[in-house]
Protein backbone atom coordinates (compact mmCIF):
# COMPACT_ATOMS: atom_id res chain seq x y z
CA UNK A 1 0.00 0.00 0.00
CA UNK A 2 1.43 3.38 -0.95
CA UNK A 3 0.82 6.15 1.55
CA UNK A 4 2.42 9.51 0.91
CA UNK A 5 3.30 12.15 3.47
CA UNK A 6 1.47 15.02 1.82
CA UNK A 7 -1.32 16.82 3.63
CA UNK A 8 0.46 16.90 6.98
CA UNK A 9 0.88 20.69 6.80
CA UNK A 10 3.31 22.09 9.34
CA UNK A 11 3.70 18.58 10.78
CA UNK A 12 5.29 17.29 7.55
CA UNK A 13 8.89 17.89 8.57
CA UNK A 14 8.46 16.56 12.13
CA UNK A 15 6.68 13.52 10.66
CA UNK A 16 9.67 12.67 8.46
CA UNK A 17 12.01 13.06 11.44
CA UNK A 18 9.81 10.80 13.59
CA UNK A 19 9.55 8.11 10.89
CA UNK A 20 13.32 8.26 10.36
CA UNK A 21 13.89 7.89 14.09
CA UNK A 22 11.49 4.95 14.37
CA UNK A 23 13.21 3.30 11.40
CA UNK A 24 16.03 2.70 13.89
CA UNK A 25 13.76 0.98 16.42
CA UNK A 26 10.75 1.50 18.69
CA UNK A 27 10.85 4.65 20.84
CA UNK A 28 8.65 6.59 23.24
CA UNK A 29 8.18 10.37 23.09
CA UNK A 30 11.18 11.44 25.15
CA UNK A 31 13.51 9.01 23.34
CA UNK A 32 12.22 10.31 20.00
CA UNK A 33 13.06 13.91 20.95
CA UNK A 34 16.56 12.90 22.04
CA UNK A 35 17.24 10.77 18.96
CA UNK A 36 16.00 13.47 16.57
CA UNK A 37 18.22 16.04 18.28
CA UNK A 38 21.17 13.68 17.88
CA UNK A 39 20.77 12.70 14.24
CA UNK A 40 19.12 15.85 12.78
CA UNK A 41 20.07 18.63 15.18
CA UNK A 42 16.39 19.58 15.40
CA UNK A 43 14.73 20.24 18.75
CA UNK A 44 11.06 19.26 18.58
CA UNK A 45 8.69 20.74 21.15
CA UNK A 46 6.32 18.35 22.96
CA UNK A 47 3.21 19.85 21.35
CA UNK A 48 4.73 19.58 17.88
CA UNK A 49 5.89 16.00 18.52
CA UNK A 50 2.47 14.81 19.64
CA UNK A 51 0.67 16.73 16.87
CA UNK A 52 2.74 14.76 14.36
CA UNK A 53 2.45 11.46 16.28
CA UNK A 54 -1.36 11.80 16.34
CA UNK A 55 -1.48 12.29 12.58
CA UNK A 56 0.98 9.49 11.81
CA UNK A 57 -0.92 7.07 14.03
CA UNK A 58 -4.24 7.94 12.37
CA UNK A 59 -2.75 7.34 8.94
CA UNK A 60 -1.44 3.97 10.04
CA UNK A 61 2.18 4.96 9.44
CA UNK A 62 3.11 4.23 13.05
CA UNK A 63 1.47 2.16 15.75
CA UNK A 64 1.43 2.57 19.52
CA UNK A 65 2.68 -0.40 21.53
CA UNK A 66 1.58 -1.38 25.03
CA UNK A 67 2.58 1.25 27.59
CA UNK A 68 5.58 0.51 29.79
CA UNK A 69 4.41 2.21 33.00
CA UNK A 70 3.55 5.71 31.69
CA UNK A 71 5.77 5.57 28.61
CA UNK A 72 4.22 4.33 25.40
CA UNK A 73 6.62 3.30 22.65
CA UNK A 74 5.76 3.74 18.97
CA UNK A 75 6.69 1.46 16.08
CA UNK A 76 7.04 2.12 12.35
CA UNK A 77 4.45 0.12 10.35
CA UNK A 78 5.10 -1.36 6.92
CA UNK A 79 3.03 1.48 5.38
CA UNK A 80 5.15 3.96 7.30
CA UNK A 81 8.36 2.35 6.08
CA UNK A 82 7.10 2.47 2.47
CA UNK A 83 6.02 6.12 2.79
CA UNK A 84 9.34 7.11 4.35
CA UNK A 85 11.35 5.23 1.70
CA UNK A 86 9.45 6.93 -1.12
CA UNK A 87 9.80 10.34 0.48
CA UNK A 88 13.53 9.96 1.07
CA UNK A 89 14.15 8.66 -2.46
CA UNK A 90 12.37 11.70 -3.84
CA UNK A 91 14.27 14.02 -1.47
CA UNK A 92 17.57 12.42 -2.53
CA UNK A 93 16.70 12.93 -6.21
CA UNK A 94 15.97 16.60 -5.55
CA UNK A 95 19.16 16.99 -3.51
CA UNK A 96 21.30 15.24 -6.16
CA UNK A 97 19.85 17.47 -8.89
CA UNK A 98 20.45 20.61 -6.85
CA UNK A 99 24.03 19.62 -6.03
CA UNK A 100 24.78 18.77 -9.66
CA UNK A 101 23.46 22.13 -10.81
CA UNK A 102 25.43 23.93 -8.13
CA UNK A 103 28.60 22.10 -9.17
CA UNK A 104 28.06 23.20 -12.78
CA UNK A 105 27.90 26.91 -11.85
CA UNK B 1 6.68 25.59 39.85
CA UNK B 2 7.63 25.57 36.13
CA UNK B 3 6.90 21.87 35.91
CA UNK B 4 3.48 22.36 37.54
CA UNK B 5 2.59 25.19 35.16
CA UNK B 6 3.57 23.12 32.13
CA UNK B 7 1.57 20.15 33.38
CA UNK B 8 -1.39 22.46 33.97
CA UNK B 9 -1.24 23.52 30.31
CA UNK B 10 -2.01 19.92 29.30
CA UNK B 11 -5.57 20.65 30.48
CA UNK B 12 -5.96 22.86 27.40
CA UNK B 13 -6.01 19.73 25.23
CA UNK B 14 -9.44 18.26 24.40
CA UNK B 15 -10.81 15.39 26.48
CA UNK B 16 -10.36 12.72 23.81
CA UNK B 17 -6.71 13.72 23.43
CA UNK B 18 -6.06 13.67 27.19
CA UNK B 19 -7.73 10.27 27.52
CA UNK B 20 -5.36 8.86 24.93
CA UNK B 21 -2.06 10.77 25.39
CA UNK B 22 -2.05 12.57 28.75
CA UNK B 23 -0.08 10.01 30.81
CA UNK B 24 2.75 9.58 28.32
CA UNK B 25 2.80 13.30 27.45
CA UNK B 26 3.07 14.32 31.12
CA UNK B 27 5.82 11.76 31.68
CA UNK B 28 7.75 13.15 28.71
CA UNK B 29 7.31 16.75 29.93
CA UNK B 30 8.69 15.90 33.36
CA UNK B 31 11.72 14.22 31.78
CA UNK B 32 12.26 17.18 29.43
CA UNK B 33 12.28 19.66 32.31
CA UNK B 34 14.38 17.46 34.63
CA UNK B 35 16.96 16.15 32.18
CA UNK B 36 17.22 18.61 29.33
CA UNK B 37 16.56 21.90 31.14
CA UNK B 38 14.52 23.30 28.27
CA UNK B 39 13.58 27.00 28.62
CA UNK B 40 10.08 27.49 29.98
CA UNK B 41 8.57 29.88 27.44
CA UNK B 42 9.21 27.93 24.19
CA UNK B 43 7.96 24.77 25.91
CA UNK B 44 4.80 26.53 27.13
CA UNK B 45 4.08 28.11 23.74
CA UNK B 46 4.61 24.80 21.95
CA UNK B 47 2.19 23.05 24.31
CA UNK B 48 -0.41 25.82 23.84
CA UNK B 49 -0.04 25.61 20.03
CA UNK B 50 -0.35 21.81 20.24
CA UNK B 51 -3.50 22.13 22.36
CA UNK B 52 -5.02 24.57 19.89
CA UNK B 53 -4.23 22.19 17.05
CA UNK B 54 -5.76 19.26 18.94
CA UNK B 55 -8.89 21.32 19.68
CA UNK B 56 -9.30 21.88 15.93
CA UNK B 57 -8.58 18.24 15.10
CA UNK B 58 -11.43 15.76 15.13
CA UNK B 59 -11.43 13.02 17.71
CA UNK B 60 -11.02 9.47 16.34
CA UNK B 61 -14.58 8.73 17.52
CA UNK B 62 -16.16 11.71 15.75
CA UNK B 63 -17.83 11.40 12.36
CA UNK B 64 -15.38 11.91 9.53
CA UNK B 65 -16.26 15.52 8.92
CA UNK B 66 -16.09 17.82 11.93
CA UNK B 67 -19.09 20.07 12.45
CA UNK B 68 -18.56 22.84 9.87
CA UNK B 69 -19.83 25.42 12.38
CA UNK B 70 -17.07 24.45 14.81
CA UNK B 71 -14.44 24.58 12.09
CA UNK B 72 -15.68 27.95 10.89
CA UNK B 73 -15.70 29.28 14.45
CA UNK B 74 -12.13 28.10 14.97
CA UNK B 75 -10.81 29.65 11.79
CA UNK B 76 -12.72 32.92 12.26
CA UNK B 77 -11.42 33.07 15.83
CA UNK B 78 -7.87 32.73 14.55
CA UNK B 79 -8.39 35.61 12.11
CA UNK B 80 -9.72 37.83 14.92
CA UNK B 81 -6.76 36.76 17.08
CA UNK B 82 -4.32 37.94 14.40
CA UNK B 83 -5.88 41.42 14.46
CA UNK B 84 -5.81 41.41 18.26
CA UNK B 85 -2.13 40.44 18.15
CA UNK B 86 -1.40 43.49 16.00
CA UNK B 87 -3.36 45.68 18.43
CA UNK B 88 -1.49 44.26 21.44
CA UNK B 89 1.86 44.78 19.73
CA UNK B 90 1.05 48.34 18.69
CA UNK B 91 -0.33 49.51 22.04
CA UNK B 92 2.21 47.72 24.25
CA UNK B 93 5.45 47.89 22.30
CA UNK B 94 5.39 50.23 19.32
CA UNK B 95 3.33 53.02 20.89
CA UNK B 96 3.34 52.22 24.62
CA UNK B 97 0.41 53.80 26.45
CA UNK B 98 0.54 55.81 29.67
CA UNK B 99 -0.87 54.48 32.94
CA UNK B 100 -4.18 52.61 32.76
CA UNK B 101 -7.25 54.54 33.85
CA UNK B 102 -8.74 57.80 32.67
CA UNK B 103 -11.42 58.36 30.05
CA UNK B 104 -9.14 57.79 27.05
CA UNK B 105 -8.12 54.37 28.31
CA UNK B 106 -11.73 53.47 29.17
CA UNK B 107 -12.95 54.48 25.71
CA UNK B 108 -10.23 52.44 24.03
CA UNK B 109 -11.01 49.37 26.13
CA UNK B 110 -14.73 49.78 25.52
CA UNK B 111 -14.15 50.04 21.77
CA UNK B 112 -11.98 46.90 21.70
CA UNK B 113 -14.50 44.85 23.69
CA UNK B 114 -17.43 46.16 21.62
CA UNK B 115 -15.71 45.22 18.37
CA UNK B 116 -14.77 41.83 19.79
CA UNK B 117 -18.33 41.09 20.93
CA UNK B 118 -19.79 42.20 17.58
CA UNK B 119 -17.31 39.92 15.79
CA UNK B 120 -18.25 37.00 18.05
CA UNK B 121 -21.94 37.56 17.23
CA UNK B 122 -21.13 37.68 13.50
CA UNK B 123 -19.05 34.51 13.75
CA UNK B 124 -21.99 32.82 15.50
CA UNK B 125 -24.28 33.78 12.62
CA UNK B 126 -21.80 32.56 10.00
CA UNK B 127 -21.38 29.27 11.86
CA UNK B 128 -25.10 28.72 12.45
CA UNK B 129 -25.78 29.21 8.73
CA UNK B 130 -23.48 26.27 8.03
CA UNK B 131 -25.21 23.80 10.30
CA UNK B 132 -28.52 22.08 9.67
CA UNK B 133 -29.27 21.51 13.37
CA UNK B 134 -31.29 24.23 15.03
CA UNK B 135 -31.03 23.34 18.73
CA UNK B 136 -29.37 25.81 21.10
CA UNK B 137 -26.01 24.05 21.26
CA UNK B 138 -25.70 23.94 17.48
CA UNK B 139 -26.38 27.67 17.26
CA UNK B 140 -23.89 28.48 20.00
CA UNK B 141 -20.94 26.32 19.05
CA UNK B 142 -19.28 28.52 16.37
CA UNK B 143 -19.23 31.54 18.69
CA UNK B 144 -18.06 29.39 21.60
CA UNK B 145 -15.23 27.92 19.53
CA UNK B 146 -14.22 31.38 18.31
CA UNK B 147 -14.25 32.72 21.88
CA UNK B 148 -12.15 29.78 23.05
CA UNK B 149 -9.62 30.19 20.25
CA UNK B 150 -9.39 33.94 20.85
CA UNK B 151 -8.92 33.40 24.60
CA UNK B 152 -6.06 30.94 24.09
CA UNK B 153 -4.50 33.11 21.37
CA UNK B 154 -4.71 36.28 23.48
CA UNK B 155 -2.94 34.53 26.36
CA UNK B 156 -0.30 33.11 24.03
CA UNK B 157 0.34 36.49 22.39
CA UNK B 158 0.62 38.29 25.74
CA UNK B 159 3.04 35.62 26.94
CA UNK B 160 5.09 36.12 23.77
CA UNK B 161 4.95 39.94 23.76
CA UNK B 162 5.62 40.29 27.49
CA UNK B 163 8.68 38.06 27.30
CA UNK B 164 10.10 39.07 23.93
CA UNK B 165 9.73 42.80 24.71
CA UNK B 166 10.24 42.52 28.43
CA UNK B 167 12.45 45.63 28.64
CA UNK B 168 9.58 47.74 27.26
CA UNK B 169 6.78 45.97 29.09
CA UNK B 170 8.60 46.18 32.43
CA UNK B 171 8.46 49.99 32.21
CA UNK B 172 4.66 50.03 32.26
CA UNK B 173 3.42 51.89 35.30
CA UNK B 174 0.65 49.41 36.10
CA UNK B 175 2.94 46.40 35.91
CA UNK B 176 5.50 48.09 38.14
CA UNK B 177 2.82 48.94 40.71
CA UNK B 178 1.28 45.44 40.62
CA UNK B 179 4.70 43.80 40.91
CA UNK B 180 5.63 46.03 43.86
CA UNK B 181 2.37 45.11 45.58
CA UNK B 182 2.97 41.37 44.96
CA UNK B 183 6.21 41.35 46.97
CA UNK B 184 7.78 38.96 44.43
CA UNK B 185 11.46 38.90 43.49
CA UNK B 186 11.27 38.42 39.70
CA UNK B 187 9.09 40.68 37.57
CA UNK B 188 9.25 38.31 34.58
CA UNK B 189 7.98 35.41 36.69
CA UNK B 190 5.29 37.67 38.16
CA UNK B 191 4.11 38.70 34.67
CA UNK B 192 4.04 35.11 33.37
CA UNK B 193 2.36 33.64 36.44
CA UNK B 194 -0.25 36.43 36.41
CA UNK B 195 -1.08 35.65 32.79
CA UNK B 196 -1.34 31.91 33.37
CA UNK B 197 -3.46 32.48 36.47
CA UNK B 198 -5.80 34.55 34.31
CA UNK B 199 -6.28 31.69 31.83
CA UNK B 200 -8.95 29.79 33.83
CA UNK B 201 -11.00 33.01 33.91
CA UNK B 202 -10.38 34.54 30.48
CA UNK B 203 -10.78 31.43 28.31
CA UNK B 204 -14.09 30.21 29.83
CA UNK B 205 -15.36 33.82 29.87
CA UNK B 206 -14.72 34.40 26.16
CA UNK B 207 -16.05 30.91 25.32
CA UNK B 208 -19.28 31.63 27.23
CA UNK B 209 -19.66 35.13 25.75
CA UNK B 210 -19.05 33.71 22.26
CA UNK B 211 -21.66 31.01 22.84
CA UNK B 212 -24.28 33.44 24.17
CA UNK B 213 -23.72 36.12 21.53
CA UNK B 214 -23.45 33.58 18.72
CA UNK B 215 -26.66 31.89 19.79
CA UNK B 216 -28.58 35.17 20.19
CA UNK B 217 -27.34 36.64 16.91
CA UNK B 218 -28.07 33.46 14.94
CA UNK B 219 -31.64 33.39 16.30
CA UNK B 220 -32.15 37.00 15.17
CA UNK B 221 -30.61 36.09 11.81
CA UNK B 222 -32.92 33.05 11.43
CA UNK B 223 -35.97 35.13 12.33
CA UNK B 224 -35.08 37.81 9.80
CA UNK B 225 -34.45 35.27 7.05
CA UNK B 226 -37.76 33.48 7.82
CA UNK B 227 -39.63 36.79 7.71
CA UNK B 228 -38.18 37.51 4.27
CA UNK B 229 -39.41 34.17 2.84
Amino acid sequence: VTVDLSGLGRFGDPAVLILSSLAGGDKHGYALIGDIEDFAGVTLGPGTLYGALTRLERRGLITALAADERRRPYRLTSSGATALREYLRHARKVADTGLLRLAAT
Amino acid sequence: MRKRLLLWLVRLYPRWWRARYRAEFADMLIMLVDNRSRPFLPLALDIIAGALDAQLTRSPDMPRSIDPALRRGGYDGLVVAVFLAVEVLLTNVVFPQGPDGGPEYAIKELAVYTILFVLLAMIGVRGARLTVARYAGARARAGAMAGFVIGIAVLAMFLAVDNLFFSTISQQHDKIAAFAASGGSSMRTFVNVSLLEGAPILVPFLTAVGAILGHAASRVDSARRSARV
